[in-house]
């Protein structure tokens, strides 16, 4: 007998668990990994700048629907790119495949927002702090996923860890707000909600899964990291990001820090760089993206396993804390 | 609530006060005591003199257990027997080197003391355990003071599962949100800091707690400029000064020098030595400078948190400060807080059981 976890964010989204899959940059997003996550009762998630044109990501979603009939969402991120983006093009897309879960990260959706909700979408938002939590709540997104510091993509650069910026942001908002960042199993996930997140977001622990597009070489890679062997770069440029501490990421932060000019270290860092990093599993000369919660991932599961899992330990936690705390009376 | 911790120190919850320089006078500790925690004072503020006279006067105003906290280094080695002697009930260490923390953990152990271990990487919680440590203090990124750059929803289960003695969360805890989820990542209890001396019984001038109660959790600044590792401190001018200055001016430093000298009581060889000994031990948790230029750091440093503390001037001093100063938006009494954090804990806990659906 399958057991549910319940809370606003289950609802919101029409999911059995309040567990969400990280948009994956470097075209780890597919249909594979977004379909299994969302066949598994928690919330798949395409990276739409991953596809190089608003009908390369029409594709992508109609072969995720083959994939699964269930509820699966596509992100937007609206930071400043390197090519010119048609934003509303992307929006359209997944609007018009039938996706009604937009996640938007980067700057706020409000210019889109009117278009979204006309369509019936629900909207989440990435944030990094409690201002950007009311901001977002102002322009009418549904839920907020708050995004600290031990997170992969894009922390604030204030640098607030999860223990308490989950519960200043839920303090902030009335919508319900979604932890991301430091969580890879049922500890992490009950923790979060105890914090009083109403649902968890996953990028490293789901990258490390078998439908994962990453190379099975990179994936072992990480599997062996450590806690402590992540560092952020990209805070010269304002675009945050935690990557694990190798050569290559050390030389990044070093030409960011002797202020470099971006023409000089753009190509280095470029998508297709990553991508083709990821493809080879050749880690000398790129930046991997993952959490300080890569070093609790120590297996290659199927998504599958990796969500049952976390519910049915959850569970387990969770009786038997309510346990302790109802024995001294 | 019955917990490793609770069980091990003989506590009715699993709530501890951690041992901060200049906030933990007895009264402070003896309340924390009395409501059920374990209060912790830090012996380093006094000497070893004043510290027996101060044990004597926290056993007057609790029959319950508490601790002492000594950072092993700086002065330590003259307070150490008057914490033996006074068959302390709990010591909680922090720093140091192996040669040192062993035999300190034995005497302890050895008159029926507890001895807790306060580290920030794992590496540290191993050896503490293997040195014998009854508990450890795992200090996640988000606390004030000294810390390494891993979050507490990360490092605390990396170390509570590696470990078989009881872990105290440290770091960002201020309430029973916070209770319960560091009992989920596998923590016996926690720690808390600034939340508990923003109280009634904290013995510091009202301008310092008005600062807890009204900075956010953005306020802070974590660096090696203040003390010459990695320090979390409010971010206010002192802070910023400190931050741009890459020298100190000697006659800053000697100033600074002889008032900490004269605090603890140290020769200058002494002041060199341990505030060199300090960046050596702490090299695993970032930023350390090497000789003078740390030792000055430190002595600069150490003048600067008594002015912002005792001298009640969180302005031109500096305020060691957690993130967690986001989450404190009262002055409460100390039995106050620890019964709305435990109460609060227990009806997470009994809300998540019930989102349960089978």
């Amino acid at each position: 007998m399958s057991t549910l976890f319940k809370t606003r964010v289950t609802d919101l989204l029409g999911i059995e668990y309040p567990i969400i899959q990280g948009a994956l940059g470097g075209g780890l997003s597919r249909a594979e990994l977004v379909s299994a996550v969302s066949n598994a009762g928690a919330l798949g998630m395409i990276t739409s700048l991953n596809h190089e044109t608003p009908d390369a990501l029409r594709e992508e979603i109609r072969k995720t629907k083959r994939m699964t009939d269930r509820p699966f969402g596509v992100n937007v991120t609206l930071l400043p790119t390197m090519r010119p983006v048609n934003y509303e093009a992307y929006f359209e897309a997944a609007l018009d495949e039938g996706v009604r879960v937009i996640e938007t990260s980067g700057r706020s959706p409000e210019p889109y927002m009117k278009m979204l909700k006309d369509a019936g979408a629900t909207v989440m938002h990435k944030i990094g702090g409690a201002r950007h939590a009311r901001a977002a709540e102002r322009v009418g997104v549904d839920a907020v996923s708050v995004v600290s510091f031990e997170a992969a993509g894009h922390p604030l650069p204030d640098d607030v860890a999860s223990s308490v910026l989950i519960p200043v942001c839920v303090d902030a908002v009335k919508i319900p707000v979604i932890a991301a960042g430091g969580i890879a199993d049922a500890r992490g996930f009950v923790s979060a909600l105890a914090l009083g997140a109403e649902g968890v977001l996953m990028g490293t622990r789901f990258t490390v899964s078998r439908e994962c597009a990453l190379h099975q070489k990179a994936k072992e890679w990480l599997l062996q990291l450590g806690e402590a062997d992540t560092m952020l770069i990209h805070k010269a440029i304002n675009n945050t990001e935690r990557v694990v501490r190798t050569d290559f990421a050390q030389k990044i932060l070093e030409m960011e820090s002797r202020g470099a000019p971006l023409e000089e270290i753009l190509p280095l860092i470029s998508g297709d760089k990553v991508r083709e990093a990821y493809n080879s599993g050749d880690i000398s000369d790129a930046l991997f993206t993952v959490g300080q919660v890569v070093g609790l991932v120590r297996d290659i599961p199927t998504v599958k396993d990796i969500i049952d899992g976390i519910i049915s330990e959850a569970r387990s936690i969770a009786g038997r804390l309510h346990g302790i705390s109802a024995e001294a009376g | 609530m019955k917990t490793g911790m609770t069980e091990l120190f003989g506590i009715k919850y699993p709530i501890m006060l951690a041992g901060m320089n200049w906030l933990t006078t007895p009264k402070l500790v003896a309340a924390v005591s009395n409501a059920g925690g374990l209060g912790v004072l830090a012996g380093q503020q006094y000497t070893a003199d004043r510290l027996r006279a101060v044990i004597k006067e926290l056993r007057e105003l609790t029959d319950k257990p508490f601790g002492i906290n000594l950072t092993l280094g700086v002065g330590a080695r003259e307070r150490i027997p008057v914490v033996l002697e006074e068959k302390v009930p709990v010591l909680n260490y922090a720093l140091g080197r192996p040669p040192e923390i062993a035999p300190l953990i034995e005497a302890v152990h050895a008159y029926g003391g507890k001895v807790i271990g306060t580290i920030a990487m794992l590496r540290h919680a191993l050896r503490s355990e293997q040195l014998g440590a009854d508990a450890i203090i795992i200090t996640g990124y988000e606390a004030a003071s000294h810390s390494g750059n891993v979050g507490a929803l990360v490092l605390v289960p990396t170390i509570a599962e590696a470990v078989k003695v009881p872990c105290i969360g440290a770091g960002g805890y201020a309430d029973g949100r916070g209770l319960a989820a560091a009992l989920a990542l596998g923590a016996q209890g926690i720690s808390m800091g600034s939340r508990l001396a923003a109280t009634q019984e904290a013995e510091v001038p009202d301008a310092v707690k008005q600062t807890w109660v009204s900075a956010t959790e953005e306020d802070t600044i974590i660096d090696p400029a203040f003390d010459g590792i990695n320090c979390r401190v409010l971010r206010n001018e002192a802070a910023e000064a400190l931050l741009k200055k890459k020298a100190f001016p000697l006659v800053d430093a000697m100033s600074s020098g002889m008032h900490m000298k004269k605090t603890l009581n140290l020769s200058w060889g002494q002041l060199f030595r341990e505030a060199n000994n300090l960046r050596k031990q702490a090299i695993g948790i970032g930023g350390g400078q090497r000789g003078l230029a740390s030792a000055m750091r430190f002595a600069v440093g150490s003048r600067l948190f008594s002015k912002a503390t005792v001298g009640g001037d969180p302005v031109n001093g500096i305020l060691m400060m957690g993130q967690t100063a986001g989450r404190i938006k009262d002055v409460p009494t100390v039995a106050e807080i620890i019964e709305r954090t435990v109460k609060e804990a227990e009806a997470i806990l009994k809300t998540m059981n019930s989102q349960f659906v089978s």
